[in-house]
């Protein structure tokens, strides 16, 4: 599948405000062809032209019997232990859990701008462990519910353990209803109903063996692990409107991660979600309901590799690490504070209005975490309200804790730029050359900055290396060099040798020409001009677009085929239109609504 | 239902090798009654494949591989066009350690020479092309799917990992009776093994990673040594039958569906049938008296948390350690010897991806950059050097002396029947993928020769021959396609199944620069690497 590259190349020349889209050289580090924008001429004091037009009509891609992520289907299994067993759900979540834990792991999946990143929705492979782990789930809970005449009573109904039997068959038949229906999020049928009793044979209706096998096979069943979508009823040209039940599994897992509830279920039922006003409206709720958290905050974890980020405090007693640290001494609760702090900026942002910009040049603290307050010279905030940070150094995301701390006693500049270049604008940079070990760096004074290191190693004239790192990677590392690598600001940088004793240290330096657009030699200082210039160009704001894109379809675009819903996000994104109103334009997409059958 | 998944009921005994201790497999013979012993004996069909990865790479060739000096025999490999080497591996005792190389060392009592006569070191073998990082992915056969990049890549290149070949072939799994798990794959990020996404349709399905299958040594032990079940068969029909059923009236059924849909739906029925197999099919009788381990490398490791992260590494919080490093694989290669031994698997993939900086002393996040990437440079090779070294002593041959201490009944061991092999992500320098190093132990049933040095180079080729450093070592030579192809003929693989259209051995045919891999290795691709067979 394609995807929208914006091939960087890793040369480029000085066209008096503007560059020409008109592809790299194949010189040293093996310079590619393209721009950052979308080709033509390229203005360097405004926003990139879009990448995206539509000129297709609706997209013809669907992704097949997409399947539930992790995270999803541990929500639902959970949403219908403690729906359907309210007083022993959380003993029998308990007894389960072992296999829960079991499941397997999404990979982060990512296209060629996010090669060590990506979204854990689109690995949609099918693994033998997926049946297996399941498949024992299923009979463990359906054994779980059966265990007790008290469970049974209360998971099945009065009628599954009292004295009479004449009500044992429409018990029966109002478990398989009620429970089978929220299992598959579709109302069931006759026919499924008769299919899913089929364990209970000729026997008593309330044997409880067999019940846990209807359990089972309920849970087993490929509704519940599948989004299983059939559209409407009815004959349709192209793409088919998703039916109520469907509308509202999409929108309550694409938010929620969940199963949809009460509310959502009944708009179904009702048949409202199949009326604007009716969807708009669970639109407007779901998105503002604080399960739309989850989903704000997977997204952007995953789309900013806060997942990745390492455990501050574990070389803790490495004596170089321990001399660079000092008193900030890291604990295990750091690098949580410093994930935290980001996500809540993000659901700030979305429960105030806040777009991208917002996201990018909003510095406040909202950390609680006494050492991460203390590292932004902040007072602690509730996390839901943020802390003024008085350094006008700090620019925003960029200089956020999360973005900066490696847990190493030195900053790493490359993985830096190669962040902001790839991940945050949706660059992408060429792979590492031949021969890339085979410049021996020249020697260095023991007390360099780590700056000085990374251009010695990277940035020699005449290497295979230089054309990439010097132009298009390094400077966007550098713009935060006055930020050490556990985050606090700093103006020299403090050379320490193994055993942690102090070698010296140095001025650092962050003027870069970062190149934004390709062509754009203007140099910046710091990381508050380079904000500015990267929220000017709108770049994070497009690339937000297409990474969202992607979360909600849980698929790689074709920047072709997906151009008009593609185009519809990022014009709200380069908007700066709330982050809100962007994942309500994604609710609103015909891609969301309708599938192709194709 | 005979048994169910994961649940440990009676279980005799379990080897126990934690911590690096050398126990062999004493009670595993006992296990066998001498027509089970004969009879796997007498059966050519029960070769086994463990392939070990390591990411990175750059040892240098004077200490990943012996001295040239032991390279006694050079001839002609006609079909290539070019002169390959070959001498036999003699190992060096020096102060209670066995070294074939300074990577290729352990501990006599570990490494013994008998245990040395079962390996080979083969060099000169190349992916044949720049392909930047394939952390892993690309070793086992889908060579394609890296960072790299190449402008030669032809349709469709991707393609399965010859593990999942040897999983899937007729020839290599006669019979899956008593086999728990076609393959088993312990990684933690990188997925070195690609399989088609619905094996029985074959290509059409697609190719997709193949997931772990455990999160630790105690979720693997109890998937490969189920519980025998104690309850009487229920009358009812067997849940998995029914749930199968549910699939095929959605597949077959009127609903509104999209090929591709019913397809996904194939593909997930596909691995109901894998499920169904295995809860009707009876577990060998020597895998059902085995002692559940006194404990999980989980408890060294950090299991996944409530969302399914990845396993962390073997790490105390504080300092490096190797020691735990080691220890942890070696928990897994407790429950791997049994299985392969009792018929649980005959197919294994292992792969040290993001961990291999604990094999060292320098921190995780700081071996990318002072030691991968400065391995021209004397402090970080010997970096490389020691992990890798502690890699092979404390991994590999760990898992190779554990097999060969099995004994089969018949004179023959475990390691006997399988073939082990071990390789790195690059060449002897770093982004290089000039002879990437590939050592391997036992003889799959006499599918190879064994106690061989092996180098494949085209040394009329040498890229740098004026060079000073490690670069002058550095010459195309035999293919990787060959080297894949030489793994499935060991095991029982026919070359029908896997071979290309434009070459006879695995995979997809790239050569970039083409100069370096010209048409005669390529017509030389679907042979036997010479001196092996």
């Amino acid at each position: 599948m394609l995807t929208s590259l914006s091939l960087i190349a890793c040369t480029a020349t000085i066209t008096d405000g503007t560059v020409g889209g008109t592809g790299g050289t194949g010189g040293n580090g093996g310079g590619v062809a393209g721009s950052g924008g979308g080709g033509g001429t390229q203005r360097m004091d405004g926003p990139v032209a879009p990448r995206f037009q539509c000129a297709n009509g609706d997209s013809a891609i669907e992704l097949p019997l997409r399947r539930l992520s992790r995270l999803q289907y541990q929500n639902t299994i959970t949403a219908l232990v403690k729906q359907f067993a309210p007083t022993s759900g959380s003993a029998i979540l308990t007894a389960v859990a072992p296999i829960i834990a079991n499941l397997p792991t999404d990979a982060h999946v990512g296209g060629p701008t996010a090669k060590r990143g990506g979204y854990t929705r689109l690995d949609q492979a099918l693994q033998q462990q997926h049946i297996d782990v399941t498949y024992q789930l299923a009979t463990a809970l359906g054994a779980q519910f059966t265990q007790s005449t008290q469970r049974l009573s209360e998971i099945f109904g009065a009628c599954a353990t009292d004295a009479s039997t004449t009500n044992d068959a429409q018990c029966l038949d109002n478990f398989v209803r009620n429970f089978g229906g929220r299992a598959k999020r579709h109302a069931l049928g006759a026919d499924d109903v008769t299919f899913y009793e089929q364990p209970i044979g000729t026997g008593s209706k309330v044997d409880p063996a067999a019940l846990a096998d209807v359990v089972a096979l309920i849970l087993s069943s490929p509704g519940m692990f599948f989004f299983e979508e059939h559209g409407q009823d009815g004959t349709f040209t192209g793409r088919v409107p998703l039916d109520a039940y469907e509308l509202a599994a999409r929108l309550s897992y694409n938010f929620w991660n969940a199963p949809p509830d009460d509310a959502l279920w009944q708009a179904a039922t009702a048949g409202d979600l199949l009326t604007p006003a009716g969807y708009q409206a669970q639109v407007d709720r779901v998105v503002a309901a604080p399960p739309a958290d989850t989903g704000m905050t997977e997204f952007f974890a995953q789309w900013l590799r806060l997942d990745a980020l390492p455990q501050m405090n574990a070389l803790n007693s490495n004596p170089q690490y321990a001399a660079f640290v000092g008193s900030t001494v890291p604990n295990a609760s750091t690098t949580g504070a410093m994930v935290n702090d980001v996500l809540s900026s993000v659901l700030y942002q979305a429960h105030h209005g806040g777009g991208v910009s917002e996201l990018l040049t909003s510095s406040g603290s909202f950390s609680s975490d006494p050492l991460l307050a203390g590292i932004y010279a902040a007072p602690a905030s509730d996390g839901t309200t943020p802390s003024a940070v008085p350094s006008p150094a700090r620019a925003g995301l960029l200089t956020r804790a999360a973005m900066l701390a490696d847990g190493l006693p030195v900053t790493r500049p490359i993985m830096k730029g190669m962040f902001i270049r790839t991940a945050l604008m949706c660059d992408t940079v060429p792979p590492p050359p031949p021969g890339a070990c085979m410049t021996p760096p020249p020697p260095l004074p023991a007390v360099s900055t780590t700056r000085e290191k990374t251009e010695a190693l990277t940035e020699q004239a005449g290497t295979v290396c230089a054309g990439c790192h010097k132009n298009v990677i390094n400077p966007l590392g550098y713009i935060t060099e006055n930020f050490d690598a556990l985050g606090r600001e700093r103006s020299q940088e403090s050379v320490y040798d193994p055993s942690g004793a102090l070698w010296g240290a140095k001025v650092i330096h962050t003027d870069s020409v970062l190149q934004v657009v390709p062509g754009d030699m203007r140099p910046v200082k710091d990381a508050v001009e380079a904000t500015q210039r990267i929220d000017v160009s709108r770049k994070v704001h497009s690339c937000f677009a297409e990474q969202y894109f992607r979360y909600v379809t849980a698929r790689l675009d074709d920047p072709q085929q997906d151009g008009c819903p593609l185009s519809s996000l990022e014009s709200a994104a380069m908007a700066n239109q709330p982050l809100a109103e962007v994942q309500k334009r994604a609710a609103t997409l015909t891609e969301f609504k309708t599938r192709s059958f194709q | 239902m005979t048994s169910q998944p994961g649940v440990v009921l009676s279980r005799r005994f379990f080897l126990r090798g934690v911590g690096g201790a050398t126990l062999a497999l004493p009670l595993l013979p006992s296990l066998l009654t001498s027509r089970e012993a004969a009879a796997q004996a007498a059966n050519p069909n029960n070769r086994c494949f463990v392939a070990l990865l390591t990411v990175h790479g750059g040892v240098w060739a004077q200490n990943m591989y012996p001295a040239d000096a032991s390279l006694t025999t050079s001839q002609l490999y006609a079909t290539a066009g070019f002169n390959v080497r070959s001498g036999a591996l003699v190992p060096t005792l020096n102060n209670g350690t066995t070294s074939v190389s300074p990577v290729l060392s352990a501990p006599s009592t570990v490494l013994t020479p008998a245990l040395v006569n079962k390996m080979n070191v083969l060099r000169g073998l190349d992916i044949p092309y720049q392909f930047s990082h394939h952390d892993g992915r690309g070793a086992l056969g889908n060579i394609v799917l890296n960072d790299g990049t190449t402008s030669t890549l032809p349709a469709n290149p991707q393609r399965r990992s010859i593990d999942q070949v040897m999983a899937w072939s007729p020839n290599f799994y006669t019979s899956t009776q008593g086999i728990r798990e076609r393959s088993v794959h312990l990684h933690t990020i990188s997925y070195p093994s690609y399989g088609y996404s619905n094996p029985t349709v074959g290509a059409s399905s697609g190719i997709q990673g193949i997931g772990r299958t455990a999160n630790d040594s105690m979720q693997l032990f109890n998937d490969l040594f189920p519980m025998p079940s104690t309850t009487p068969t229920p009358t009812r029909p067997l849940l998995v039958d029914l749930v199968l059923q549910d699939y095929q009236r959605l597949r077959n059924g009127s609903k509104r569906m999209s090929a591709a849909d019913k397809q996904r739906l194939d593909d997930y029925m596909q691995r109901i049938y894998e499920l169904q197999r295995r809860v009707s099919t009876t577990t060998a009788p020597a895998c059902n008296n085995i002692t559940q381990p006194a404990m999980s490398n989980s408890s060294i490791s950090g299991a996944p948390d409530a969302n399914g992260s990845d396993p962390k590494a073997p790490y105390d919080g504080s300092t490096q350690s190797p020691a735990l490093q080691t220890q942890y694989y070696q928990l897994y290669n407790d429950v791997l010897a049994a299985a392969l031994h009792c018929g649980a698997t005959r197919v294994v993939v292992m792969i040290a991806d993001s961990l291999m900086s604990d094999f060292g002393t320098v921190p995780a996040g700081l071996w990318h950059d002072n030691v991968a990437h400065q391995c021209d440079g004397a402090t970080g090779q010997q970096n490389m050097t020691q992990a890798q070294s502690a890699f092979f002593s404390g991994v590999m041959v760990d898992l190779a002396q554990k097999l060969d201490a099995a004994d089969e009944g018949n004179g023959s061991t475990t390691l006997d029947r399988s073939l082990v092999m071990w390789t790195q992500e690059y060449g002897n320098l770093i982004h290089v993928p000039y002879a990437i190093p590939v050592v391997t132990f036992g003889s799959a049933s006499g599918g190879l020769k064994t106690g061989n040095y092996c180098d494949y180079r085209n040394l009329n080729k040498l890229k740098n021959p004026n060079a000073t450093g490690e670069s002058k070592n550095q010459a195309p030579g035999l293919t990787w396609h060959q080297m894949l192809g030489t793994c499935l003929q060991a095991v029982g693989v026919q070359r029908s199944e896997y071979q290309e259209s434009n070459h006879n051995g695995y995979g997809v045919r790239v050569a970039d620069p083409a100069s370096d891999w010209p048409q005669a290795t390529w017509d030389a691709a679907g042979d036997m690497l010479p001196f092996l067979s």
